[in-house]
């Protein structure tokens, strides 16, 4: 597989009010050509820090970048040219109509007149766009604002497309939308898609997961790979008589956790519930399986307890 | 830059409620002046007095149109400072345009929209005597104030431009709006005669590069009305009466001509280009 980006030992630090704050602490990754990549971490985590960096907002302390093949803080104005950025914000002109901030957007990138007519139909087709293209931005709905901005993003037929919590404060049938949206542009037209997102349903359908934390890497995988390192299938057990279950459960060693009447067994396979509930089929009430999530994934690596605001 | 220039204007111009106020407290001072204010000056010359009323006029016109080339040019600046408070600017820096010509987008956006307001001011100044049946400055005098008006724009543009890119709220501009709108009228020496005011502010108004672009477009609106209106003064005392209304400036008795302060607002304009250019190449590369 061909990476269309690659950072090595990438590092950022702030003064604020004299005080350094190592918001990247030498980090490495890359991203495979054509793949859904899914970028998490809590805020504060140095996620947008990075962003920044690979959009060639903010230049990096040390570290090496190649986007597209292109160096970082060589070659910016190629990488400018290979990406497309939907930001957290949206940042499109809200007292212009969408057709105007596409064709004022367009322009930057020097496209023929022709060129520049055929792009802005192009992306309005993609991101479907026809309903609402001559209204202002500002009396647009979240969900169709969204679209703007994907088409905005689109304009210049970019190679990477990164998507800052694009979903994020979208009701659930809009974030579906935009979702199938964004999918389609990776499996159909080839874009590479860099996502940061705190639905862990969205990232658990990427290809590949970093999740970052305190200006670090976390960890990296498929998200099955995730999820089998990083969370448990549990076995949720109401037994008949619990103070005699619970010593027989000691007695075999096998490890357990009690929530109110139910006993809770951390399993390491989700098939080794099956000679459990085997073994006990007479001493028990009721039994369920929960299979571990992405969201167990998340919290376990990035700690419950120091929740940043 | 072209590109970016004509979407700040473009931006301008939509707010149109915005534009309609702007341009309606200027016609507001003209209104004031011309009804009531105008008299202020006038009550002490007993001969010639509708033709002295017609200067008095025509001087406050001047005023106020060199006043609009400052006022409007910087209002243009609101989009440069909205761009910078809700980062729009960071959807631009991520485009292949070169960062120095983003921001030299908004020195030119806010040069247009200087231009087009000030223009309008002035047409309405140029109709309001036509309509008024008054004395109508020539159409050589016309196209020389429409000159200094683009140079004043364009010194304007690049001052406010050089002090803009240190603004980072929409409160400080706000205020710097305010306090600008106030001294820019006492800096031309529109709301009292310079000969009323003590030596050393009449030599800090000199210095102030604008307010020549305000004594030439005097000379221009007066001109042709002023002979008239002061034929019974003799040509001592209406030379002192000019230095004392701004219509001339005389420095150790030298009296600055026409191209004297045409190059004051050329030479500060390109200090303040200058000047603009070093900040953009500290900050915008």
């Amino acid at each position: 597989m061909e990476k269309i980006i690659e950072v090595q030992s990438l590092t950022k630090s702030y003064m604020v009010k004299g005080k350094e704050i190592r918001a990247v602490k030498g980090i490495d990754f890359y991203v495979e050509k054509g793949t859904l990549f899914s970028f998490l971490g809590k805020n504060g985590a140095g996620k947008s820090t990075t962003i920044d960096i690979l959009c060639t907002l903010l230049e990096p302390d040390a570290g090496k970048v190649l986007i597209n093949g292109f160096e970082l803080g060589k070659n910016d104005f190629e990488i400018r040219q290979s990406i497309g950025i939907v930001f957290q914000r949206s940042l499109l002109d809200s007292m212009l109509t969408v057709y105007e901030n596409l064709k004022i957007r367009g322009k930057f990138y020097k496209f023929s007149r022709k060129k520049l007519k055929e792009r802005i139909e192009a992306v309005t087709e993609i991101a479907q766009l026809q309903e609402f293209l001559h209204q202002p931005y500002e009396k647009l709905s979240g969900g169709q604002r969204r679209r703007a901005d994907i088409a905005r993003a689109l304009i210049n037929t970019p190679q990477i497309l990164f998507l800052d919590e694009p979903t994020t404060g979208l009701d659930s049938g809009t974030r579906k939308e935009i979702w199938a949206t964004i999918r389609a542009l990776q499996k159909e037209k080839g874009v590479t898609v860099f996502l940061t997102t705190h639905y862990m349903e969205e990232a658990e359908q990427s290809d590949y997961i970093t999740i970052m934390g305190h200006g670090e890497i976390l960890a990296k995988g498929t998200p099955l790979e995730l999820k089998i390192k990083y969370c448990h299938d549990l076995l949720k057990i109401v037994p008949k008589n619990p103070e005699t279950f619970k010593k027989t459960l000691t007695e075999h060693k096998i490890d357990f956790v009690q929530n109110g009447e139910v006993l809770e067994i951390i399993l390491d396979a989700t098939t080794d519930a099956i000679p459990l509930v085997e073994r006990f089929r007479y001493d028990i009430t009721n039994v369920e399986i929960v299979n571990g999530t992405m969201d167990d994934v998340f919290l376990d690596i990035t700690g419950q307890e120091d929740v940043q605001i | 830059m072209t590109t970016l220039a004509m979407r700040n204007v473009l931006l301008y111009f939509r707010d149109r409620l915005g534009v309609f106020f702007s341009l309606l407290s200027v016609l507001l001072i003209i209104a004031l002046f011309v009804l009531f204010l105008g008299n202020f000056f006038v009550y002490n010359y007993s001969e010639n007095i509708d033709a002295v009323n017609e200067v008095v006029n025509n001087w406050i016109f001047a005023g106020i149109l060199g006043v609009t080339t400052v006022t409007t040019t910087q209002g243009a600046f609101v989009v440069m400072v909205n761009d910078k408070v809700h980062h729009l600017y960071k959807d631009f820096y991520s485009t292949p345009v070169k960062r120095y010509r983003i921001v030299a987008g908004y020195a030119l956006g806010s040069f247009i929209v200087g231009t087009i307001m000030s223009m309008i001011i002035f047409v309405v100044l140029v109709a309001y005597n036509a309509v008024m049946g008054n004395h109508v400055m020539s159409v050589l005098n016309m196209v020389i104030t429409t000159g200094i008006l683009l140079l004043s724009v364009l010194l304007n543009a690049f001052m406010i431009f050089f002090f803009t890119m240190y603004i980072k709220t929409n409160q400080a501009f706000g205020a710097i709006s305010t306090i600008l709108g106030t001294l820019i009228g006492f800096m031309m020496g529109i709301y009292v005669p310079m000969g009323d005011l003590p030596n050393s502010i009449q030599s800090l108004i000199r210095f102030f590069p604008q307010s020549h672009t305000t004594m030439l477009f005097r000379q221009l609106f007066i001109e042709g009305i002023a002979e008239n209106a002061f034929s019974h003064i003799p040509a001592e005392d209406l030379l002192e009466f000019q230095e004392a209304m701004g219509v001339i400036y005389v420095i150790n008795g030298y009296q600055l001509t026409m191209m004297d302060s045409v190059l004051i607002l050329a030479g500060a304009t390109v200090l303040f280009f200058l000047l603009s250019v070093w900040r953009m190449s500290r900050r915008y590369v």
